[in-house]
């Protein structure tokens, strides 16, 4: 047991680095174990198929660097697919702009319910985020018709299986980049780079690391704080819309399951919930390792009961190898 | 007034015990018939138990300045692991199995289980430093997940009737489980409010630093708290797979929001050191009466969920009001006394 932990303690390099290399190691693994070869085409089918993840990731994250926590974003995200699809269906059809405005708009809405709640009033994120969760999912689930939508609009089949641009393999098969994952890696790109060159992105930081270093420094905590609120409620309609068109399907319950996959995703990128610490690329290295762990248990043949036991304990070995990192730093 | 008796007035657990008769009262006469029909009565006696040792449990928790949300999932497995032991004793014991044996067995198996995942939940937090919420998140999933490989999802059914007595027959017209929750809330009052380790308790949630510059042995505390939060769990889920007849993953989890929301409404402080014993037993009581109001008004249990989580934010919002206006009212009356000396 020292043995292992001064090993840990010793690789000084940063979380992102390690994370890479835990990718490298576990698609060798899985390739030899399960005699399946990686290619190109299976990185972009990881991308398309967590697209929905990587959004909420980021929501996730925004609030984990101001040292907050947020579990209501998939009840959020719930609210926002089912209510733009419902509405949608009985306005003839809409596009895929007026889907992304409508769920949009309506996270932020509900974001700033919490917003209120956390930055204004100033109570506990977990707590306020906890019972708004049960309100809004129980809102949701109160008042609608039928508890799942199948038949959607028609944009969502053409943006769901929709490419940016598209490659042809050995086989002749095509494959390329999903509108889905362009998406999603727009707002990464968008999010790195308010993170680390905006005064806003700076602010969130800086509160996460010390509010009252903050405060002092003259920096508002509770316009910062409902800024991001809002956002994860922005985020979460987004990642709402990704979702129903990867499955064009609706259900709620779906969407609202995935409230811990993505926390321990974001934490397993090297956020700390004490804040101040994580990035968008390790956000995104810890959904893609979340992704690959999953996909890897069908092709085992591991049934999907044992799903999860593995997130857990996935997420518990993480955290305590980044806890035993940052005790040696 | 008589200040000794004004005094003990504002205690707060008799202020949290006058709130009970107040909702009790009031649900008495919106629906005096349904609610204090004996049948209403008895079935809250039985349905309270299992909650109110959950919420212990977490309360306990919270008073560190953590979270166990693993407790449910502890509950089930705990439940589980019972039901995997009894059926070998039921196979060994053939046709005769003996009822005294069979209790003996489901209650030792459940409160040992339940203390080996508090202590993996101990360990994990306080010797690896993973933050509470973090960590029994992970162990959340774990347990559900170990509970869902050996169940596969199914309900584990076909108890013998004995099991079902525990929670769902009376004794002198009380429950027997209510018997075992007034001895676990008589426990854990001795214990946090008589006991060394409950007084550390207090001091490690109130500034663990502090404790820890004490001299305390703030890890200690924490592995304790755990195990004894581990202990309730398994005790809830012992009363769980008693009054369902059966155990599944999944059971009670409701009861996650309401167990956070009955400490919070009991004045334990999330950030940790406050809160009493009495206060949330007496909170418990009173949700319970509310939800039972609910019912016989013929609410959904979204419905229910709602109005819980709006009660959860509305009482930590008045907590947040309360001391401001409470020293602006200080102000005014010291402004009245002095005159016009204080400055506005």
């Amino acid at each position: 047991m020292n043995i292992i932990t001064k090993t840990i303690k010793r690789t000084h390099s940063g979380q992102e680095v390690f994370l890479f290399l835990l990718i490298i190691v576990l698609i060798l693994v899985i390739a030899t174990i399960s005699n399946t070869t990686y290619r190109l085409e299976n990185f972009f089918d990881l991308l398309k198929s967590s697209s929905s993840y990587l959004v909420l990731a980021i929501a996730v994250l925004l609030v984990m660097l101001s040292g907050g926590i947020d579990v209501s974003f998939s009840s959020i995200a719930a609210v926002t697919a089912y209510v733009t699809i419902h509405y949608q269906n009985t306005h003839g059809g809409g596009n895929v702009w007026q889907a992304f405005l409508i769920a949009g708009l309506l996270g932020v809405g509900l974001g700033a319910i919490n917003a209120v709640l956390i930055s204004f009033f100033n109570l506990p994120a977990l707590i306020v985020t906890l019972a708004t969760s049960n309100i809004f999912f129980g809102l949701l689930l109160e008042n609608v018709p039928t508890a799942h939508i199948s038949k959607v609009p028609e944009w969502v089949g053409k943006f769901g299986s929709g490419r940016i641009f598209e490659l042809t393999n050995a086989a002749g098969n095509t494959y390329g980049l999903s509108y889905l994952a362009f998406t999603s890696l727009v707002l990464l790109a968008i999010f790195a780079i308010v993170l680390r060159y905006t005064g806003l992105g700076r602010n969130i930081y800086a509160i996460g690391s010390s509010r009252e270093a903050a405060r002092r420094a003259g920096i508002s905590i509770w316009r910062t704080q409902f800024f991001i609120y809002c956002f994860v409620g922005f985020l979460s309609g987004i990642a709402s819309i990704l979702n129903t068109s990867l499955i064009s399907y609706v259900n709620p319950f779906n969407i609202q399951a995935v409230t811990m996959d993505v926390i321990a995703a974001v934490v397993l990128g090297g956020a700390a919930l004490s804040g101040g610490k994580g990035s968008i690329i390790g956000s995104f290295l810890g959904v893609a390792i979340l992704f690959l762990i999953k996909n890897s248990l069908v092709q085992l043949g591991v049934p999907s009961t044992w799903d999860s036991i593995i997130v857990g304990s996935v997420l518990i070995i993480s955290i305590a190898i980044t806890m035993i990192r940052s005790e040696s730093n | 007034m008589n200040t000794r008796i004004k005094r003990y007035v504002m205690k707060d657990s008799v202020l949290y015990f006058f709130l009970l008769l107040a909702v009790f009262i009031v649900l008495s006469i919106i629906e005096p018939r349904a609610f204090l029909s004996k049948f209403n009565l008895q079935s809250m006696a039985f349905q309270v138990p299992e909650f109110g040792i959950l919420a212990l449990a977490m309360m306990i928790t919270i008073i560190t300045g953590g979270i166990d949300l693993s407790i449910i999932a502890n509950a089930n497995l705990s439940g589980i692991f019972a039901s995997l032991v009894m059926y070998q004793y039921l196979k060994v014991a053939g046709n005769e199995p003996n009822s005294a044996v069979i209790i003996l067995i489901i209650t030792s198996v459940c409160m040992l289980s339940g203390l080996v995942m508090g202590f993996f939940n101990g360990i994990l937090i306080s010797r690896l430093k993973i933050p509470a919420i973090l960590a029994t998140l992970g162990t959340m999933k774990v347990f559900d997940g170990i509970s869902t490989v050996i169940t596969g999802g199914q309900p584990l059914r076909n108890y013998p009737p004995v099991v079902a007595k525990l929670a769902n027959e009376a004794f002198l017209g009380i429950p027997i489980s209510f018997f075992i929750l007034l001895a676990v809330a008589g426990g854990m009052w001795l214990l946090m409010g008589r006991t060394k380790l409950g007084y550390t308790i207090y001091m490690f949630g109130e500034n663990p630093l502090a404790s820890k510059f004490s001299g305390l042995d703030n890890k200690a505390i924490l592995l304790k708290t755990h195990i004894i939060s581990g202990l309730l769990a398994g005790l809830g889920g012992l009363i769980m797979m008693s009054r369902f007849n059966s155990i599944k993953v999944g059971y009670g989890n409701s009861y996650q929001l309401l167990t956070v929301l009955v400490a919070i409404m009991g004045g334990v402080h999330p950030n940790g050191g406050k809160g009493k014993i009495l206060c949330v037993f007496f909170s418990v009581l009173t949700l319970q009466c509310i939800g039972s109001g609910f019912n016989i008004l013929g609410f959904t249990n979204y419905v229910r969920n709602i109005i819980y989580g709006t009660v959860l934010i509305l009482v930590m919002v008045i907590n947040f009001l309360y001391p401001l206006i409470k020293n602006k009212l200080a102000f005014q009356q010291r402004r009245k006394i002095m005159g016009s000396q204080v400055p506005a």
